[in-house]
């Protein structure tokens, strides 16, 4: 099953997704065409249950296509739309169909959720939503009387500030205005506190594994055709050294990130999810440096493609929480929970959301 | 490339239930075992320890029970190890044995070979070294120039092994040696039992910066070997070095030789130690849980009779980095000075860590020799 999906999805996005493409994409034109053809697959919708018309997928399944659409820079919002998918199903609401995002707003102010004679209206900003300006509808985190809920709105009309971040992937804030809820329920508990940051970044490891795996490929590749001194470069020893090390740091991400889809749903996922995060975001920064000390000059020119992986590592790894913020995360649940740190390695069921928000929670 | 060879591997119920059993063990058995020296993780040599842990049945616990052993799977063996390196045990008496040396004899080694050596192994007993690097044969292990002489009934051995870990304790070397006059690099090579009590055997301890003696220089001056104590084929020596490489460099003492510094740092910096601190020890915590899959992934592999080299590289050079930052980040952090005689645990661990972190990225292959194997692996060379 993963090896078939894995083997369609790989030759979809390696027919399509073209260095013009992304080309085109980053200057505002979405792949449109491209989104057709990964609904016909039924690739949105692969985390929903089959009874709700998904096609009940595990994360473990997936987890190779989502580091597809890393390797390939996909310029489309299709992991942001299974994670969505899969959030409002597991909280037992309706998916509607088309691009779906999420809102990452932790540590942000919020948004406010009041009771009106028409339903929930939401009030707030809800900062650098990724893809927003495609994404029909996106599903946020608010807090009703104490209580985490999940909310859907529906963002037509709504009043927007474009952003891009350095791969020039929409990121953009969407002011709410009182806007009605969609549909808004409490979270189950199995999803833990912070389910937005948490499987967001999740899919964040994944996709950064396959952009280090694709500067793994492109270096080797680089490193053989360039020569120098009379020699390919790839001969010699200083370079590698330096392609054995982003060999490594690709390694680590990567088994960080199949990790953590291997836990993802289980009480032992936020430890996995946030060691994951934490790691490939260390690696992201040490990675892109060594692709681009190999490629010299000509990977930083716009017209070579390394940069569409380098600029996406770069955005990545700052995005549901930055390498400093898990590592914290991390160490201070270790900390607090008074015991040895390798019987919380170990059981991995260490909770790295406290169940009550901290008000000095920084970002 | 990699990035697929690393596949979650969970560890069987089984394995995770032995966890407990371990624990127990270690609570009673170290109870009096100081923390400081819990620094010297599988450096720390205590023979009482080890004949304690083979009356558990814990050495040569995936061997054959006719040699002794335990017949029990790899992960049971992996948690074990992962245990006892965790609480700073003081295995170096029978490590080596259980690690690399057993296995080997158990590929290669006779029938006669199995019931003479693996018994004593398990019992806690025998204790076996590697006798690899060389005065001119440091990382270019095909440089041996210890030679075997073919005599009557077996070889006279003549040169030297140096930085022979535990030599000075051990009761036998499994030496790679010149058994072909004339034979050059890779080719001509055998692996022997040198019993290190024989005559012609000098053993001498090579004091470390830190003033501790582990290694050795081990000098072999027409020393008799029987021909029953030649491993494998005659010649075969090389391939079968490789062969244990995958074992050597990929188990959980390679990003653990120095955890014992996070444990004394989070008992010194309590439950609430603030921002800098909580994202140091996060960090470390994080380089560990993808470590330890990365490993429990190729124990997955060698459970399945594969034999991956590379990745085990991969977790050696990422290990190793690891250790090796692990007393840098731990300076920064604390406003501790670390000293020999420091009434506090954190201080004495720092002071030790400090001091051996640099045989790390030396010992079991240098990390510019397997950062090769791994551009190796990549198509480079």
């Amino acid at each position: 099953m993963r090896d078939i999906l894995e083997h369609s999805i790989q030759r979809l996005l390696a027919d399509h997704v073209t260095p013009a493409l992304l080309r085109e994409s980053e200057k505002g034109t979405p792949a449109t065409a491209l989104w057709q053809l990964i609904e016909e697959l039924g690739l949105p919708h692969a985390l929903v249950r089959e009874s709700a018309g998904g096609s009940g997928l595990a994360w473990s399944d997936v987890y190779p296509l989502v580091m597809a659409c890393g390797q390939h820079g996909l310029p489309l919002p299709l992991p942001e739309t299974m994670l969505t998918a899969w959030l409002l199903d597991q909280t037992g609401l309706a998916v509607p169909s088309g691009a779906l995002s999420i809102v990452d707003s932790t540590g942000g102010a919020g948004v406010q959720a009041t009771h009106t004679p028409q339903g929930w209206r939401l009030d707030g900003v809800l900062p650098l939503v990724p893809w927003g300006r495609y994404a029909r509808h996106v599903v946020l985190e608010v807090r009703v009387d104490g209580i985490l809920h999940l909310a859907l709105v529906d963002t037509a009309g709504l009043p927007r500030r474009d952003d891009l971040n350095l791969a020039r992937e929409p990121r953009d804030s969407i002011d709410l205005q009182a806007a009605p809820a969609v549909a808004l329920a409490p979270v189950p508990r199995a999803l833990g506190e912070s389910p937005i940051r948490l499987y967001g970044a999740m899919l964040r490891c994944a996709q950064m594994a396959g952009a280090m795996e694709r500067l793994v490929q492109q270096s080797i590749q680089y490193a053989g055709d360039r020569s120098q001194f009379g020699k390919a470069i790839g001969k010699f020893q200083a370079i590698q050294q330096q392609l054995a090390v982003l060999g490594c740091e690709s390694a680590a991400t990567a088994a960080g990130a199949a990790f953590a889809f291997d836990q993802a749903g289980q009480a032992t996922a936020s430890f996995a999810i946030a060691a994951a995060k934490a790691r490939s975001s260390e690696a992201a920064g040490k990675a892109a440096s060594i692709a681009h000390a190999v490629h010299g000059a000509i990977g930083f020119t716009y017209e070579h493609s390394l940069h569409f992986m380098t600029r996406r590592l770069w955005s990545w790894r700052s995005e549901f929480g930055h390498h400093g913020w898990w590592s914290r995360r991390i160490g201070a649940a270790i900390c607090t929970s008074g015991q040895p740190f390798w019987r919380c390695v170990t059981d991995g069921h260490i909770d790295i959301f406290p169940s009550t928000p901290s008000p000095a929670e920084t970002p | 490339m990699l990035a697929k060879s690393f596949q979650p591997c969970r560890l069987p119920p089984q394995a995770e239930a032995l966890r407990h059993e371990i624990r127990d063990f270690l609570d009673t058995a170290l109870a009096d075992y100081p923390r400081a020296d819990r620094a010297y993780s599988w450096m720390g040599f205590d023979a009482t320890f080890t004949r304690q842990l083979a009356a558990r049945g814990w050495i040569g616990m995936t061997w054959p029970k006719r040699y002794g052993g335990g017949e029990q799977s790899a992960f049971a063996r992996y948690v074990l190890v992962e245990e006892l390196l965790a609480a700073g045990a003081p295995v170096l008496a029978h490590w080596t044995a259980d690690r690399q040396s057993g296995p080997l004899l158990l590929n290669y080694g006779t029938e006669s070979q199995k019931m003479r050596f693996l018994p004593p192994i398990c019992r806690g007993e025998s204790y076996f070294c590697i006798g690899m690097s060389e005065p001119d044969s440091g990382s270019d292990l095909a440089a041996t120039r210890t030679r075997g002489t073919r005599v009557d009934g077996g070889w006279r051995v003549d040169g030297t092994k140096l930085w022979t870990t535990n030599a000075h304790r051990c009761h036998y070397m499994i030496a790679l040696v010149r058994t072909s006059a004339g034979s050059e690099r890779q080719q001509g090579l055998s692996q022997l039992i040198i019993d290190l009590k024989a005559p012609g055997v000098t053993v001498r301890p090579i004091m470390d910066l830190a003033g501790e003696a582990h290694f050795n220089e081990v000098v072999f001056d027409n020393a008799f070997v029987p021909d029953d104590q030649l491993i494998g084929a005659e010649g075969n020596g090389w391939q079968q070095v490789m062969s244990e490489l995958a074992y050597e460099r990929s188990g959980p003492e390679r990003y653990l030789s120095s955890v014992a510094l996070l444990s004394e740092l989070l008992r010194v910096a309590g439950r609430l130690p603030g921002s800098q601190v909580e994202a140091a020890v996060g960090r470390m915590v994080a380089h560990i849980v993808v470590l330890r899959q990365m490993s429990l992934s190729i124990a997955g592999k060698l459970e399945n009779q594969e034999n991956p080299v590379i990745e085990a590289a991969c977790v050696k050079d990422l290990g190793t980095e690891f250790e090796q930052l692990m007393p840098e980040l731990a300076h920064a952090l604390l406003d501790l000075q670390p000293t020999l005689q420091a009434a506090g645990d954190y201080e004495r661990v720092l002071a030790y860590v400090t001091q051996v972190a640099p045989s790390f990225s030396l010992r079991g292959g240098t990390r510019e020799i397997i950062r090769g194997i791994i551009a190796r692996g990549l198509g480079l060379r």
